[in-house]
């Protein structure tokens, strides 16, 4: 038996050993590692849900395509807070501010892909084309993908936009119906991308009209490699940008929605740069000395909207009762781990147009008690709320808000069901109004506080979808428009100080947070500044060489 | 022997056909239309319906349904997907290596570290080192395949930064999926760096692969253990040792390839828990498999991807089993009559 | 396996059951197993009483704190605490019920129906048996954790459904061990005796094979009670099992992974929760396997 023992641990030693073996050789050892090309990656935090921001108002699709794909006519500067030359280069708007000239630059190639190969450069046929296809109702492509146009339908625009005009192939000029402030900024937007006539064209020839958002053509500095829904987006650079041609050999969006493993990918060295780290992690990513926490104050606000069309939430005074129940400052505690002011108003204190005055909905569980005894619910009620399943710049976890509201809502006898779906279910399923409240936010697209309030309160964008109370009232439009229509900034604040006034007392959503805005990246990657507005643009990132050939092992 | 082999095919028919059967009565009770969970178009304008009615024979009763279910589905048409609206088929073929692959590698590193460990546990039977295998396996098949994960990950992963954590190949590497397979589209691509990639494949398949590997070792492990020792107790084994034969040449020619009939049957049994437990892998460390997909699907309740995703797995599992006993009865006539006999 | 005792040399043989009795006291790491699994049932019934804590209860001032044995941590919450400060002893002590006791539940009835289906397609003959054995190797074929998920999501997430979905997953698995271990008893001579003597089906069923089965059924349904629990606590982990307000291991895992930078804990002590558990009760069930086999052999 002996002799047996014997053989059998030979045979183990040469079977097992070649094992450990084979385990060593694929310790990585990324200490001599060269980068295989010089790209980014990027950590998003989803799927964008189409390749073009006309059609929806989501940050991870704007994210993914409006900065690295296309143009817009006009661009908006963070930081100096005005509106930069885009794909126009100067633009005048006459007297009485309904007319609006824009000189298009020359030499703009598009990009190219498998099917499609441009024959002329941009001109004012591709800017009719990208903005007719959102206002006229008999374009072509008006109804293509889904035939919904969120952000514009928010602002009016096929109301405002009263012609689009062709002087010369470098020149358009856009009439309106009526004097709008904010139209610039607008046209400034994330949304307001220039797609390809030529492009458009083709694919209608070919029946296959809906590839226009999927497989996108566009002017910007990059062009989509490939897509692997869920995995990865993958970017070329576009050697002919006009803006000069990006320095990084590929651009990747790696797609990944937890927060920790983006976290992880970014230590481990598969990321470079990564969205919306959790706010707990912060104190993780300060200690490393390979990455960089960039911190902005964020232009946005998350909210606890109510649907107004159903009992009991139809009256002012549950509203009103659930404010004085929620603690803010417990959930900017838990959830936002401090990085968060609490939200007085839908605004930001740092918006121009911000009301300090309004009469705050302090913490008091006993009053709201009281208020719901007044309209008979004394004895408590059930109600839904609806999450959003992704995090989100406003909301590092809605989930987590959710319990933190099921807890406080306790307090005063209202049961509480949490429900949350996968995003794209989500966002579907929230279109149909069945909910009886719902966590979600805004992130604004520019400075000018109409971004604030008719893309969330307005009737257009009832109809469009952005508004989640499921209520507009004509007063408050009339106060819109009226806001708009005016340029000088004093008029303006009086009326949206106004609206802010009106909208605490009806309270159809309850405004919870502004969350700080922040973003990882390795400290080799340079030329990414945090833009305040949401939205992020690689056209200028760069990888340094020096810090570059590592891949974030110590 | 064929007559064997034809039955066990027949049988296989069958078990799949009432494997089509439950999986059709699933989408016939989850919430919304049948056409739209069998075929996945969601707001089909009147000419799709029509198309549908007539492909899936919607208008005809239950059973018409069902054999044009299976007969869309054995062709390859699985529908589309609510969420990515692509046809299931292609994102099949595009999710499915991936498992393969870590499959497969997982179930090497299981049987090169079970056997051995069984063998030697059988043949130390009631010997410290017999206790020693038992005790691991049965802790190795106690822990959560999840929480092993999560702990290898915060370990090797984030503590000490030696391997990556999700994913399968850094992205910057662009590789064709021409195979699916990452090690082999390594080698077919045309890559300068090739020598890296497959570093940094290599990094990405590690946890991974070792946290599938712990349940189907330790399953390896005991079920070696057992049938070994079983054959070290048989009377043909006791006349060898006595006829002065090295205990290794009992050991490799006689007792192991009698003990390989019970361990080969026994293991594809245990498909299904590797298929599991690869399930959640994949979920843990973000490897862009089936489970993923799967899960995914159920979070998004993209029911015709479900249902896709139980045909694939259930039959595949079915699949294995029938050829398995189709080699153990081609290479053992002792097994046809255990089959005969039993049913 | 006759036993001496007292002056006088007598002859006691212990009854079967005894034997195996015997035989399982004499593993000591078994015995432990039972010990826990004994444990767990005391906690799962009288657990809330004893927690500290409800388990939802929010300590607002009491966030991430860590196990008490660490330096940070405070003897008032002894496991620490989670990102929205609640307990984790308490939640522990809760989920004891949702993840053990459910899984306990859920084992009860699925061997019961398992067991009478098995029973039954195993006393059958020729082409009910063969229709039954497909249907059981396609249901067999689809993983059980798999089929759990599906049901979950046909019918919603609730604790019940949960229940039911783990329970009938569990069902093909009793049903195929009684079928087998019913087929492999009833060509025996003794059953054959039997019937001889004139005994119909059931009573060849109750009288002649059930005590010669119960053995094996007995393992099964531990082995079972490992996998519901696994089985629950996966469901859970990954978010499609008990909803989130209700205390589940596998679910405090899945939280637990958002901290797993700033809290290690939140993760490790679920998840040695699980473990131990599952390790108790395979540990029984290794146990009662060796001793039915000695103890009958």
């Amino acid at each position: 038996m002996y002799l047996m023992i014997n053989s059998v641990k030979f045979f183990l030693k040469y079977s097992i050993l070649p094992f450990f073996l084979f385990l060593a050789g694929c310790e990585p050892n990324h200490m001599d590692g060269e980068r295989v090309a010089p790209g980014i990656v990027y950590c998003s935090e989803g799927d964008p849900t189409t390749f073009n921001p006309q059609l929806t108002t989501t940050g991870t699709t704007t994210d993914a395509t409006s900065y690295q794909l296309y143009n817009r006519l006009v661009e908006y500067d963070p930081a100096l807070g005005s509106i930069m030359p885009g794909l126009a280069h100067h633009w005048h708007i006459n007297e009485n501010g309904k007319i609006y000239t824009f000189y298009l630059r020359k030499e703009v190639p598009f990009h190219s892909n498998k099917i499609f190969t441009p024959t002329r450069h941009f001109n004012a046929d591709d800017v009719l084309f990208s903005f007719n296809r959102i206002i006229d109702s008999q374009h072509p492509y008006n109804q293509v993908s889904g035939g919904t146009y969120p952000f514009f339908q928010s602002v009016g625009f096929s109301s405002l936009i009263e012609k689009i005009v062709k002087v010369h192939p470098h020149m358009i000029t856009i009439h309106l119906k009526e004097k709008d402030s904010s139209f610039l900024a607008n046209l400034a937007a994330n949304f307001a991308v220039i797609l390809s006539k030529e492009y458009g064209d083709q694919l209608l020839a070919s029946q296959t009209p809906a590839k226009i958002d999927t497989m996108p053509i566009g002017t910007g500095p990059f062009y989509l490699d490939s897509y692997f829904q869920s995995n990865h987006i993958r970017y070329k650079p576009n050697k002919s940008y006009w803006g000069g041609a990006p320095t990084i050999e590929q651009l990747v969006f790696d797609i990944t929605p937890k927060s920790t493993n983006r976290i992880a990918k970014l230590l481990t060295g598969d990321c470079d740069v990564s969205a919306l780290p959790q706010s707990s992690e912060l104190e993780i990513l300060r200690r490393n000395l390979n990455l960089e926490l960039q911190i902005q104050t964020g232009f946005n606000v998350s909210y606890f909207a109510f649907n107004l069309k159903k009992p009991p939430f139809d009256q002012p005074k549950v509203r009103q009762a659930i404010a004085h129940a929620i603690n803010k400052r417990a959930i900017i505690e838990a959830v936002y781990y401090g990085s968060a002011t609490e939200a007085d108003s839908i605004l930001p204190p740092l918006s121009w147009a911000y009301n300090d005055e309004l009469t705050q909905y302090k913490y008091n569980p006993e009053l709201s008690k009281q208020l719901l005894a007044e309209v008979g619910l004394g004895q408590g009620f059930e109600m839904d709320i609806w999450t959003s399943p992704v995090q989100r710049i406003y909301n590092p976890n809605a989930i987590k808000t959710a319990e933190l509201l099921q807890g406080q809502l306790a307090n005063i006898g209202v049961k509480v069901n949490i429900i949350s779906y996968g995003w794209s279910v989500f966002l579907g399923k929230l279109n149909s109004y069945e909910y009886d409240s719902v966590l979600l936010g805004w992130t604004a697209d520019n400075a000018d506080p109409d971004n604030f309030f008719r893309p969330i309160f307005s009737c257009a964008a009832l109809a469009s979808g952005s508004n989640r109370t499921n209520w507009c009232s004509q007063e408050l439009d009339q106060l819109f428009t009226k806001a708009i229509s005016s340029t000088n900034q004093k008029d303006r604040t009086a009326v949206y100080h106004e609206v802010l006034e009106k909208l605490n007392v009806q309270l159809p959503l309850i405004p919870i947070a502004h969350a700080l805005r922040f973003q990882v990246k390795n400290r080799s990657i340079t030329g990414m500044p945090l833009n305040p507005y949401g939205g992020i643009a690689f056209a200028k990132s760069r990888r340094s060489a020096s810090a570059g050939s590592r891949i974030g092992a110590q | 022997m064929w007559f064997y082999i034809v039955r066990r095919f027949n049988l296989f028919v069958l078990t799949v056909a009432v494997l089509y059967f439950l999986v059709f009565l699933m989408l016939v009770a989850l919430p919304g239309d049948l056409a739209t969970n069998i075929s996945g178009q969601q707001q089909a304008s009147p000419a799709q319906l029509a198309e549908l009615t007539q492909t899936y024979q919607l208008d005809k009763n239950w059973f018409n349904q069902y054999i044009s279910f299976i007969n869309q589905r054995i062709h390859g048409n699985f529908g589309i997907s609510f969420t990515t609206n692509q046809p299931i088929y292609d994102e099949i073929l595009k999710f499915l290596p991936a498992t393969i692959e870590l499959c497969v590698y997982a179930t090497l590193v299981a049987l090169i570290v079970g056997f051995p460990l069984g063998m030697l546990a059988a043949i130390q039977s009631q010997k410290p080192a017999d206790f020693m295998v038992l005790g691991v396996s049965l802790i190795g098949y106690s822990i959560p395949v999840f929480w092993l994960g999560v702990i290898a990950i915060m370990y090797f992963g984030l503590e000490l930064q030696w391997l990556p954590v999700a994913g399968r190949l850094n992205l910057l590497y662009q590789i064709e999926p021409i195979t699916g397979f990452t090690l082999i589209d390594i080698w077919l691509s045309n890559l300068e760096y090739k020598q890296l990639a497959y570093r940094d494949a290599f990094a990405h398949l590690v946890m991974p692969t070792l946290t599938l590997a712990v349940i189907p070792a330790t399953m390896v492990m005991r079920i070696t253990r057992t049938a070994v020792r079983e054959e070290l107790n048989a009377n043909y084994i006791k006349a060898s040792q006595s006829r002065g034969l090295s205990p290794a040449t009992i050991m490799f020619r006689h007792a192991l390839p009698n003990a390989m009939q019970p361990i080969i049957s026994q293991l594809s049994l245990q498909l299904s828990t590797l298929l599991t437990s690869a399930m959640v892998t994949e979920v843990i460390f973000s490897w862009p498999g089936i489970g993923n997909w799967l899960i995914d699907a159920i979070y998004q309740r993209d029911y015709p991807v479900i249902s896709a995703g139980l045909l694939i797995c259930a039959g595949f599992i079915i699949l294995v089993s029938v050829l398995t006993d189709v080699v153990l009865i081609a290479t053992t006539p002792k097994r046809r009559s255990a089959i005969d006999g039993s049913s | 396996m006759a036993r001496a005792s007292g002056i006088y040399q007598e002859e006691i043989i212990p009854s079967p059951m005894r034997q195996i009795w015997l035989h399982f006291l004499s593993y000591p790491v078994a015995v432990l197993g039972l010990w826990v699994f004994i444990i767990l049932i005391l906690v799962a019934l009288i657990g809330p009483f004893v927690a500290p804590y409800p388990p939802h209860y929010v300590h607002t001032d009491a966030l991430l704190f860590p196990p008490s044995w660490h330096p940070d941590g405070h003897i008032a919450y002894f496991l620490g605490t989670d990102d929205l400060g609640r307990d984790i002893f308490s939640n522990l002590l809760y989920g004891v019920r949702t993840t053990f006791g459910a899984s306990l539940i859920v084992t009860m009835c699925a061997a019961f129906f398992g067991i009478i289906l098995g029973v039954f397609s195993g006393m059958s003959k020729g082409l009910k048996s063969s229709i039954l054995n497909h249907i059981l190797d396609a249901t067999l074929a689809i993983p059980s954790l798999l089929l759990a998920i599906v049901l979950v999501a046909i019918s919603g997430q609730s604790l019940t459904n949960v229940m039911i979905a783990v329970g009938v997953a569990l069902v093909p698995q009793f049903m195929r061990a009684t079928h087998t271990a019913v087929h492999h008893e009833l060509p025996r001579e003794y059953v054959v005796a039997a019937k001889l003597d004139g005994a119909n089906q059931v009573q060849v069923f109750f009288h002649v094979i059930l005590p010669n089965i119960l053995n094996a059924l007995v393992v099964q349904t531990t082995l079972a009670i490992s996998i519901a629990i696994i089985d629950i606590a996966t469901l859970g982990f990954l978010r499609i099992g008990v909803p989130s307000p209700t205390s589940e291991w596998g679910a405090m895992l899945a939280d637990g992974v958002d901290l797993i930078f700033i809290a290690p804990w939140n993760v490790t002590i679920p998840g040695l929760a699980i473990f131990v558990s599952v390790l108790a009760i395979n540990l029984v069930g290794y146990g009662l396997q060796r001793a039915v086999k000695e103890g009958l052999g």
